[in-house]
């Protein structure tokens, strides 16, 4: 898939069901292609992607929407991490 | 952005030991949630599609927690609380269509400056025209044209105004001012005009008359004394002479087809709702124009028609006894226009026709019963 994508001179995150991350300032935080919204709390989300988990820490969360393939959150983030998935 | 609105939403309350971990199981099930909240501890609200209702249920099967209702939200909702206050609705609606129509009702036709004869006359005039006392009048008044159809059409009535103030009409009318009796201080009652006695009442004072007698015009009929001056009335016949000149010209008539337009105004703009194609032949045109009242407000929307019917001329001939007819009945509904109230006509003849290049010149003799006393 990705060489595919490459030779046809795609950007990376248009093939296929790649995870992105869009942040807009400390306020929201928009997930692409994510797989499952494991956890959820006011301060603590944990989001699973295809091969690793995205951890966002914050006051006062809120998911505005949580559609198949979108997942908006919004509230004064402090902390995205990214975890990769420890395989087998 | 996914609408709730339409498909209609509910907001879910989630308590439990694993309430923050059930939304991501709803997700994974390809539900898609809107506003997620975190209340305290292990207390989650979400806002969900009612469509989506179903993969709640199957997976609250395998939750521990409570799971409640809380608000209803959308179109579906909306509707159903609009059918349980419909007769609210409903009696409003009818509320406004009756204040319209009793907006366009008219209650009350005040006429200014006639006195009871002329009122009446007046009166027997705008009912002809559809304006009486609780007659509902959508379109708008064309006050120039009653008027001149007024001055033409009731005796004596030199200016006709009319006003429309909501749901009042306000008529003024001047009178023709009457001949003054300048001779008021008379005694005796004298003839007006020359004609045959044909009847006399003599309230106070001595005839000088008979039944049959001719009397000059200024001519005395009836004495009376300085003290109380004469009082009755003569009924005399005397004559007119008319002179009717008719031209056959080509009449032109309606030949029984019409087009309509129908525009609606909203405010300022107008739209047509639908034009007529337009006639070959000559037309005469009808424009009518309907607007809505609420009190006294004028509502902006409106609404214009214009009818248009084609004119045929006629070119059937009439015979001279016809002219001859047509010309007595002109000439008749013109002096009946001169004449008072109670004067009669008792005949006419023709005195003389004379036909000159399609022309027809009538001289027509009227015989009229009519008072003739005057101080």
């Amino acid at each position: 898939m990705k060489w595919m994508g490459k030779m046809a001179g795609l950007p990376e995150d248009a093939v296929g069901r790649i995870p992105r991350v869009v942040m807009i300032g400390n306020s929201k935080v928009v997930v692409y292609n994510a797989e499952k919204l494991e956890q959820f709390t006011n301060q603590f989300v944990r989001i699973q992607l295809s091969n690793a988990t995205l951890e966002i820490q914050g006051k006062s969360l809120e998911v505005l929407e949580l559609m198949p393939a979108e997942v908006v959150i919004e509230g004064e983030i402090t902390s995205v991490c990214m975890k990769e998935k420890k395989r087998g | 952005m996914a609408d709730f609105f339409f498909t209609g939403a509910v907001t879910v309350l989630i308590r439990g030991e694993e309430a923050p971990l059930f939304p991501g199981r709803l997700h994974q099930r390809g539900v898609t949630l809107k506003n997620l909240q975190y209340n305290r501890q292990n207390e989650v609200r979400f806002c969900l599609s009612i469509r989506d209702l179903g993969q709640l249920r199957q997976e609250a099967r395998h939750f521990s927690g409570t799971i409640r209702f809380e608000e209803r939200t959308g179109f579906p909702f909306l509707k159903k609380r609009l059918f349980q206050y419909a007769p609210f609705f409903l009696a409003s609606i009818c509320f406004f269509i009756i204040m319209i129509l009793l907006s366009a009702m008219i209650i009350r036709i005040d006429i200014q400056g006639a006195d009871a004869e002329l009122k009446e006359d007046v009166r027997v005039f705008l009912k002809k025209e559809g304006i009486r006392e609780g007659a509902i009048r959508l379109n708008d008044l064309d006050a120039e044209q009653i008027s001149r159809r007024a001055v033409q059409e009731i005796p004596g009535i030199v200016r006709f105004t009319i006003e429309k103030k909501g749901v009042v009409y306000i008529v003024d009318v001047s009178a023709e001012k009457k001949a003054e009796n300048s001779l008021a201080g008379s005694r005796h009652l004298k003839a007006s005009k020359s004609g045959v006695v044909h009847d006399l009442f003599v309230e106070y004072g001595v005839s000088k008359i008979r039944r049959g007698d001719f009397v000059e015009a200024g001519s005395r009929l009836i004495t009376g004394t300085k003290k109380k001056p004469a009082a009755g009335t003569v009924t005399a016949e005397t004559w007119y002479k008319a002179t009717v000149t008719l031209g056959n010209k080509s009449l032109k008539t309606r030949n029984g087809e019409k087009r309509k337009s129908i525009f609606f105004s909203f405010g300022e703009k107008e739209f047509s709702f639908w034009t007529a194609s337009p006639f070959q032949k000559p037309v005469q045109s009808e424009e009518n124009r309907y607007s809505l009242h609420f009190f006294s407000y004028r509502l902006p929307v409106s609404l214009r028609t214009e009818t248009f019917y084609p004119l045929k001329s006629v070119t059937t001939i009439e015979s001279e006894a016809e002219q001859e007819k047509r010309a007595i009945q002109a000439a008749k509904a013109a002096l009946m226009a001169k004449l008072p109230k109670k004067a009669v006509i008792i005949g006419e003849n023709v005195l003389q026709k004379r036909v000159e290049s399609g022309k027809v010149k009538v001289i027509i003799h009227f015989q009229v019963l009519e008072n003739i006393a005057i101080n």
